[in-house]
């Protein structure tokens, strides 16, 4: 299987949805504040995030994703949480 | 300079519907030399009106929201300079929802309106403020918990009352063209704080007033508005877009195009021959446009005194079972379809109405567009006595009729059907293919109507300006 650079790969959503170019998205980098992302972006954020790395977030998880480093620490557990189940199964 | 010799611009916006007009004010306005190409012979798209029989008749959009003081809209409209051609008047209420047990006034003053309402339903008064609440107070986190919820169960996490749900909904069927079960909680919430909560506005003289002023402003600031013209296809070199071909034969060339157009046509027949996307026209082909209107066109006399109030949306509900109205409708059921809206013009000399009508087929509309108009009036006169003995004028304008006008694809009013299980296409939907090229509009977005195209309009415009001035 082909690893994902999950931190490429969520840097290339931001910036498609923010409008922000990819090399101005750093790891602290606030989602709210710096990429002036609004209620209709963060929802396309997240669904994009989701259909990129075929993962749901949870409610409980959403608050988590504030900066870029949250959300690949988020994505980054979701993916382990999911192997982990596959392998179960 | 020959006739054939193509013609070089800063940047093109096919359709002069909001979103592109609101898109080339911004880039006209930041220097850019634009041209907006419009089949129609009139700028707006849905915000058109025309003359007929001595009547001023508003074609679809009726009145708008979001122009509260800090509201996206207002911003937007300031900061091109439109509120300063125009004069934008605010109707109160701006809309009232008529049911078989209840009435609900959604008054200016959205305290009024939620006193008003737990006056009506006292075990529900908490959860009425609630809700009010949080739909003019919710942030990002709030609003994505919704990204994969419905409006009903936005609703019925609030609400008990079954009947209140469906009243609360109609005016979100009506605007968005899904019941609660369906549309995206999303979706219903703006069009709550965005058309209802803060609604009821109106650009003097007509809705077309608007339009115009926007394309006079992109005049103003050295660009062009080029009606009458059809754009035929998009043209590229390598992964960049290079320009227009319209069907006249004309070439407009340019490094930014907007396609703030049908999406449909878009993939289908203007992308056709320059890029590699039969992949993402057939995902297109498989997604679903949102349900279109038919609407009325009523001429009255001027003696008629009996009218509701000018200028406010009146919706009626006459079957609180939305899903099955909204199954009667997608069958063409229209006689026990149990909702529709009516809306007396400012100047009282004409009323709007509508209804939520499929596509069905060009053939279909052609064969019942006249029994379907005296059906319609027949539900009207029952809300206004006496109305029969004063029409001077009416017609209608089927779904086929806004395609035509509007090329919007099947006619829909509102772009794709905005459902949770479309939201992840319609994101990927505006991805370009090319660089360069752009995508505006109702069908690149889960936002709606005249706010969303204003929003999408003005995004776009950053976009560009913001790539411009990396480069």
């Amino acid at each position: 299987m082909v690893a994902i650079n999950v931190e490429k790969e969520i840097i290339s959503i931001l910036s498609e949805i923010s409008g922000v170019d990819e090399s101005d998205i750093k790891p602290e980098t606030d989602l709210v504040k710096d990429l002036d992302i609004d209620s209709i972006k963060a929802i396309e954020i997240t669904v994009a995030i989701e259909k990129k790395f075929k993962i749901s977030v949870r409610d409980e998880d959403v608050p988590k994703i504030m900066t870029l480093r949250q959300a690949v620490e988020l994505v980054d557990q979701l993916l382990a949480q999911k192997n982990t189940a596959n392998v179960k199964n | 300079m020959s006739k054939t010799d193509p013609s070089t611009y800063d940047a093109i916006i096919i359709g002069a519907g909001i979103s592109g007009l609101v898109c080339g004010g911004y880039l006209a306005k930041a220097g850019m030399k634009v041209v907006v190409v419009e089949q129609h012979d009139k700028p707006g798209g849905y915000f058109t009106s025309f003359k007929r029989k001595g009547f001023l008749f508003d074609a679809a959009a009726h009145s708008f929201g979001n122009y509260r003081a800090g509201g996206h809209v207002r911003k937007i409209l300031t900061e091109i300079g439109v509120d300063e051609i125009v004069t934008i008047k605010r109707y109160d209420p701006s809309d009232v929802i008529i049911s078989p047990d209840f009435t609900i006034t959604l008054w200016n003053d959205m305290q009024q309106t939620v006193g008003d309402l737990a006056k009506s339903f006292p075990k529900e008064k908490d959860n009425i403020a609630r809700f009010f609440n949080f739909l003019t107070t919710a942030n990002q986190v709030e609003f994505v918990r919704l990204k994969d919820k419905t409006f009903g169960h936005l609703l019925r996490s609030f609400f008990e009352d079954t009947r209140l749900v469906n009243a609360l909904a109609l005016p979100v069927f009506g605007n968005g063209g899904l019941p609660p079960s369906r549309i995206h909680a999303f979706s219903g919430a703006k069009i709550y704080s965005e058309f209802l909560i803060d609604g009821g506005y109106y650009v003097e003289g007509g809705i077309q007033n608007l339009p115009n002023a926007l394309a006079r402003i992109i005049r103003q600031n050295n660009g062009e508005l080029r009606c009458r013209r059809l754009v035929k296809s998009i043209l590229s070199k390598g992964r960049s877009v290079t320009g227009v071909e319209l069907e006249n034969g004309e070439t407009l060339l340019s490094s930014y195009v907007v396609a703030a157009c049908d999406m449909t046509q878009t993939y289908t027949a203007l992308l056709r021959e320059s890029t590699d996307n039969e992949e993402k026209a057939a995902r297109i082909s498989t997604m679903i446009p949102s349900l279109s209107t038919f609407i009325l066109y009523i001429g009255i006399d001027r003696s008629f005194e009996g009218l509701t109030q000018p200028g406010t949306n009146i919706w009626h509900l006459t079957d609180y079972d939305l899903d099955q109205t909204y199954s009667r409708i997608m069958k063409c059921d229209f006689d026990r379809s149990c909702a529709f809206m009516f809306r007396v013009s400012p100047d009282l000399r004409t009323i709007l109405a509508f209804m939520t009508a499929p596509f069905a087929s060009v053939q279909f509309w052609k064969e019942n567009k006249k029994k379907t108009e005296e059906d319609f009036l027949r539900k009207i006169e029952k809300a206004i006595p006496e109305l029969k003995r004063h029409i001077v004028y009416y017609d209608g304008a089927t779904p086929a009729t806004l395609q035509r006008y509007t090329l919007n694809h099947q006619g829909a009013a509102f772009g794709w059907a905005k459902m949770p299980s479309q939201t992840a296409d319609i994101i990927a939907g505006k991805r370009s293919p090319l660089q360069g090229l752009y995508f505006a509009g109702h069908w690149t977005s889960i936002g709606f109507g005249m706010p969303g195209a204003c929003y999408s309009g003005h995004d776009t415009a950053r976009r560009i300006l913001r790539t411009r001035k990396n480069q």
